[in-house]
């Protein structure tokens, strides 16, 4: 009888403990999950931000330049939806769109040099910088905290939890290197 | 002014030669004046030994009212031209204020600094001075106290060129005590976070302060200089600490000559503009867009 009792003690602390590991390793997950949600959230701010100041840029270059301003406009607006609803592949789009518009905005410039000396318009070149280094800096904590999820989820014993919980490996945010290359700022 | 023409002006290596031979005059008569007292054993010997410790005493009084004159001359020189606007200030450091803005350091018991550097490099702005911190160690029996050091070194504070809305520190070594609230982050590059921990209170603008670029630098920055790196970002300002146990700008009796001493003084003020230059803190292009004001 009384081996019977330390058996079943011992039973139960196993128990207990196998319990306390999965309740722990759940809620780290859960937490690392927050964290790529809230690092996801700051990429659409910075995009967000870059958007407005890029359109903030075509506003001020109609001024100078009102065809060509207007026609990266009338692309612009055809932009629907909000940026956070997006899944991360349209992101990625978008982030090449704004990398396009850009590019455009760089053209207007090398066409119309006086607008380079308009006061606005250099400072929304600085801002839009400032954004650009903030994006990045989003992307990268993104990718971080997105690697560190999924090394736990694929990693046994967290990979039980994980995929008992239906904790999922999460995408990369991708930013195509070639293309960031070809965004030049132009002073 | 050529660096032949210092030379000449200042006429250092004349100089500590005359106190190095009177040094050795002082010691040749104490060491004399022991042995005639152990052989002769009169007390009249004691005057020697009396002659030979005022002669020491008399170098060294001497030796460091002109060193001194010698290390302004010299650093006047140097700093001009190195930097804009500089000052050197051997007797004045950063205040203790400045230094614990830093947020690097626990208050010590004990705070000196000396030789203050300040100037712009291609209109950063900077300041520098030697710190010495120390904390207060009670004897086991609790009736002494003596002090050991906890910082010796060169410290930095240094216009950053971006704006910190938080508290980003990067530390060779753990500090958990004082950097116990904040959370310990790990960046892209497995280097970095080898070489460094680094702590902060806001992941994004860690990321932020944090570029690839401004890593590789200050991975180059560590390679380059002995001794501990304690670095933080807090608003606009880089704070960065050296703790290598050296008093910088210093000269000694016997130590090095005078085309010695320029050329360490030299590198020493080099390394604050590679500093300055390599970590790109001159690309004020997001500074300039704060001071016109956010968009």
């Amino acid at each position: 009888m009384e081996t019977f009792k330390i058996i079943l003690i011992i039973v139960i602390a196993i128990l207990a403990l196998i319990m306390i590991w999965y309740i722990a390793t759940f809620n780290s997950l859960r937490r690392l999950e927050i964290r790529v949600e809230e690092s996801l959230a700051g990429i659409d701010v910075a995009l967000t931000k870059r958007f407005d100041v890029l359109t903030k840029m075509l506003e001020t270059a109609k001024g100078y330049a009102r065809h060509e301003a207007e026609t990266l406009l009338n692309v612009v607006k055809q932009r629907q939806g909000s940026i956070s609803q997006m899944p991360l592949n349209t992101k990625q789009e978008f982030v090449e769109e704004l990398d396009r518009l850009q590019n455009g905005i760089n053209v207007i410039v090398e066409q119309y040099p006086e607008l380079k000396s308009d006061r606005v318009f250099e400072n929304l070149q600085r801002a839009v910088m400032d954004v650009e280094e903030h994006l990045q800096a989003a992307r990268r904590l993104y990718n971080s905290n997105v690697r560190i999820l999924n090394e736990r989820i694929v990693v046994f014993p967290s990979s039980i939890v994980a995929s008992t919980a239906n904790i999922t490996k999460r995408s990369f945010f991708q930013a195509d290197k070639d293309k960031i290359e070809d965004v030049k700022f132009e002073f | 002014m050529e660096k032949e023409k210092l030379k000449h002006k200042i006429n250092y290596n004349d100089f500590q030669k005359k106190c190095q031979a009177w040094f050795f005059v002082g010691i040749s008569i104490i060491i004399f004046g022991f042995i005639l007292i152990a052989i002769m054993q009169k007390i009249e010997f004691f005057l020697l030994l009396l002659i030979g410790f005022i002669i020491l005493v008399f170098v060294s009084v001497t030796f460091n009212r002109k060193v001194h004159k010698y290390k302004i001359i010299i650093m006047n020189y140097l700093v001009n031209k190195h930097f804009e606007n500089p000052t050197f200030n051997p007797d004045k450091g950063l205040t203790e204020k400045a230094v614990y803005q830093s947020e690097l350091f626990i208050q010590a018991d004990r705070f000196s600094s000396n030789d203050y550097l300040a100037g712009s490099v291609n209109g950063v702005y900077f300041e520098s001075s030697d710190i010495h911190l120390e904390e207060e160690d009670s004897d086991s029996d609790g009736k002494g106290s003596s002090y050991s050091t906890t910082f010796l070194g060169r410290f930095f504070i240094i216009d950053f060129n971006k704006y910190i809305d938080a508290r980003v520190f990067v530390v060779e070594g753990h500090k958990l005590t004082l950097f116990s609230r904040l959370k310990r982050i790990r960046l892209e590059s497995i280097e970095f976070n080898k070489t460094f921990n680094t702590y902060t209170d806001n992941d994004h603008l860690a990321f932020y302060a944090l570029t690839p670029h401004m890593m590789e630098r200050l991975l180059l920055l560590e390679r380059n200089h002995s001794g501990k790196l304690y670095i933080s970002f807090i608003h606009d300002k880089l704070y960065i600490g050296i703790y290598n146990n050296k008093d910088a700008f210093t000269i000694s009796l016997f130590g090095p000559t005078a085309d010695e001493i320029i050329d360490y003084f030299e590198k020493d003020l080099i390394m604050i503009k590679d500093i300055i230059l390599s970590l790109g803190l001159d690309n004020n292009i997001f500074k300039k867009e704060r001071e016109n004001g956010d968009i």
